[in-house]
């Protein structure tokens, strides 16, 4: 049966307790001594050594994870940089400028939807990056030497990845942090939130495509057409229909459904790219 | 470390063979590869860093059928691809250390063999230099050492020698030499000569077909009395060199030295001469090069 009176008695705080606990110790040590002071002594002393023992492998842990991140986050610097300078061609670069120019200049004045400006190029510019990492991997014949050493190859698409994401990040915050004051919808939310895993969804997409023309501007052809005819005849069916679409007066709403969907979409993209990779004839021939 | 590689066929889906029923033993020591372009030299790599996986046939690493436990495998396996062109903007030092990271060695081993290798290719005073101002030489060093990185039992190497100058090209065959004492070392080249100094043990592939496996003086043998020297006019010389397949050729005031080799009879006043190991391929791959308009 239950206490009647549980509900009127007043709760102890946490704090309180383990600072009553805490006050306790020392007098059950005394009483310990008092009644047999070996076996209390070599209880503490147990307790002691068995707390030292735990906080060294507490330390050890924790030293091991970190370096291994480090380890990890050194590894993929250099890649990171040599994807990054694959990303950068100059034709790029021409692109991404005259992209920021529009996003700047006539981002905020749009009255409708301000996303009738932003998407589009930065759907362009997703495929843009995306479309020439794995076809110069093969075309550079750096591909050889990666597939030789002990290291996965989803290892290689996630870095990649990573590259990619880190540069769009990086890109899309500049549109977010400037059109923040005039538009709530293009802030940094509407940008970060809900635009930015789109757009990853849809690079992870075309580094897919990528690995079957296994030539940059095609994939970057055939997955800008794929986005178009998803955009305009299936926006249902996949990542677009996630994004806000730049032909709507009126942003998409988000959902938490909506974010697993686009992240399902991007992680069943990433595994497809890796199962693509580990077909070896289709990168040496 | 032995290979054993067991009637391996490669068939391409486009239905091209490359390789037909090669079967071949590799011991420690240095292998050297050669054959025609497109004799499947590239496709034999490829399977041996399992880069390519066989249509049929097998390899077996010390006693143990492979694919089995390939990453292990390759953590033995030193590989160096015939274009090595790795992050521009790192320096040499930078390349290798980040090679080695990938190996999963310890800061401290990793260090020791980057200063070992970067010692012991001549890059120890360009080791701080982005690798997009290095020589073709000494890219070439610097994927060399990358292959050595790991202290491998196996190193695979396709082409090391082209584009160094003779003066690299020494050192780093005696390099490869003095590796060779208790690693497999296979060399995939162009550079019959390169063969014939270093080699223990040399293959030919012909159309994809491995038609000789042995010491390269034992190839060499095979163009005894078949090796001549002969003196003609510019206008002889021609004629000759439609018939017969020529090695060189040199000018010699007014009048023309030739060398060649020929399974016929050669013509009135040639003299014999010792064969090498150039001669020997030449006459094996006559008919082949005639077609193709090299002799």
């Amino acid at each position: 049966m239950e206490d009647p009176g549980a509900l009127n008695r007043p709760r102890k705080n946490l704090v309180l307790r383990c600072a009553s606990g805490l006050l306790r110790l020392p007098a059950l040590l005394a009483i310990g001594l008092w009644k047999s002071p070996r076996w209390t002594l070599r209880a503490v002393w147990w307790c002691i050594r068995m707390l030292g023992r735990i906080l060294r492998w507490g330390f050890r842990i924790l030293y091991r994870a970190l370096r291994f991140l480090c380890q990890w986050l050194g590894n993929g610097f250099l890649l990171f940089a040599s994807s990054s300078r694959r990303l950068f061609s100059a034709s790029v670069l021409v692109i991404v400028a005259v992209a920021l120019y529009v996003w700047l200049f006539f981002g905020w004045q749009v009255e409708a939807n301000p996303m009738r400006v932003v998407l589009p190029p930065a759907l362009v510019l997703t495929v843009l990056f995306s479309m020439n990492v794995l076809p110069r991997e093969r075309e550079d014949q750096t591909v050889e030497v990666f597939f030789s050493l002990p290291v996965r190859r989803f290892r290689l698409v996630i870095w990649h990845l990573v590259t990619i994401a880190v540069w769009l990040f990086l890109f899309l915050l500049v549109p977010a942090i400037f059109t923040a004051p005039v538009h709530s919808e293009v802030g940094l939310r509407a940008l970060l939130v809900q635009v930015y895993p789109s757009l990853l969804c849809i690079s992870c997409l075309t580094l897919w495509i990528s690995t079957f023309t296994r030539n940059g501007p095609a994939a970057g052809f055939v997955a800008g057409l794929v986005c178009l005819l998803h955009l305009f005849y299936f926006p249902a069916f996949g990542p677009i229909r996630l994004f806000p679409s730049p032909f709507l007066a009126q942003a998409a709403k988000w959902g938490g459904g909506q974010a697993i969907l686009v992240l399902v979409l991007a992680a069943l993209f990433i595994v497809l790219t890796n199962e693509r990779l580990k077909k070896s004839e289709l990168w040496f021939r | 470390m032995k290979i054993r590689l067991k009637n391996l066929t490669k068939t391409y889906p486009d239905g091209r063979r490359a390789l037909k029923d090669v079967s071949l033993e590799l011991q420690p020591g240095l292998f050297g590869l050669l054959g025609p372009n497109g004799a499947g030299k590239t496709t034999l790599l490829s399977i041996l860093t399992f880069l390519l996986e066989p249509s049929r046939g097998e390899v077996v690493v010390d006693g143990y059928l492979l694919p089995r436990d390939v990453r292990r495998f390759r953590t033995r396996l030193g590989f160096l691809p015939q274009y090595f062109d790795f992050f521009p903007q790192a320096t040499g030092r930078e390349v290798l250390e980040y090679f080695g990271r990938l190996f999963g060695l310890d800061r401290q081993t990793r260090k020791q063999r980057v200063d070992f290798l970067l010692r012991q290719v001549g890059l120890a005073p360009y080791q701080n230099r982005k690798t997009k101002d290095y020589s073709v030489g000494m890219k070439k060093r610097l994927g060399v050492a990358q292959a050595l990185i790991n202290d491998p039992d196996l190193l695979i190497l396709d082409e090391p020698t082209s584009g160094l100058d003779p003066e690299e090209r020494i050192l780093f065959c005696s390099y490869l030499s003095e590796l060779s004492a208790d690693k497999t070392i296979l060399l995939s080249t162009h550079i019959v000569s390169d063969v014939e100094e270093i080699c223990s043990r040399m293959g030919i592939l012909d159309s994809g077909r491995l038609v000789f496996v042995g010491p390269p003086w034992d190839f060499v043998r095979r163009a005894e009395g078949k090796t001549w020297r002969i003196g003609l006019s510019p206008d002889e010389a021609e004629g000759l060199n439609s018939r017969h397949a020529v090695v060189n050729r040199r000018e010699d005031s007014g009048a023309v030295l030739l060398r060649f080799v020929t399974a016929d009879t050669p013509p009135a006043g040639s003299e014999p001469v010792s064969p090498n190991l150039e001669d020997a391929y030449l006459l094996h791959f006559q008919d082949q090069l005639a077609k193709t308009g090299v002799v």
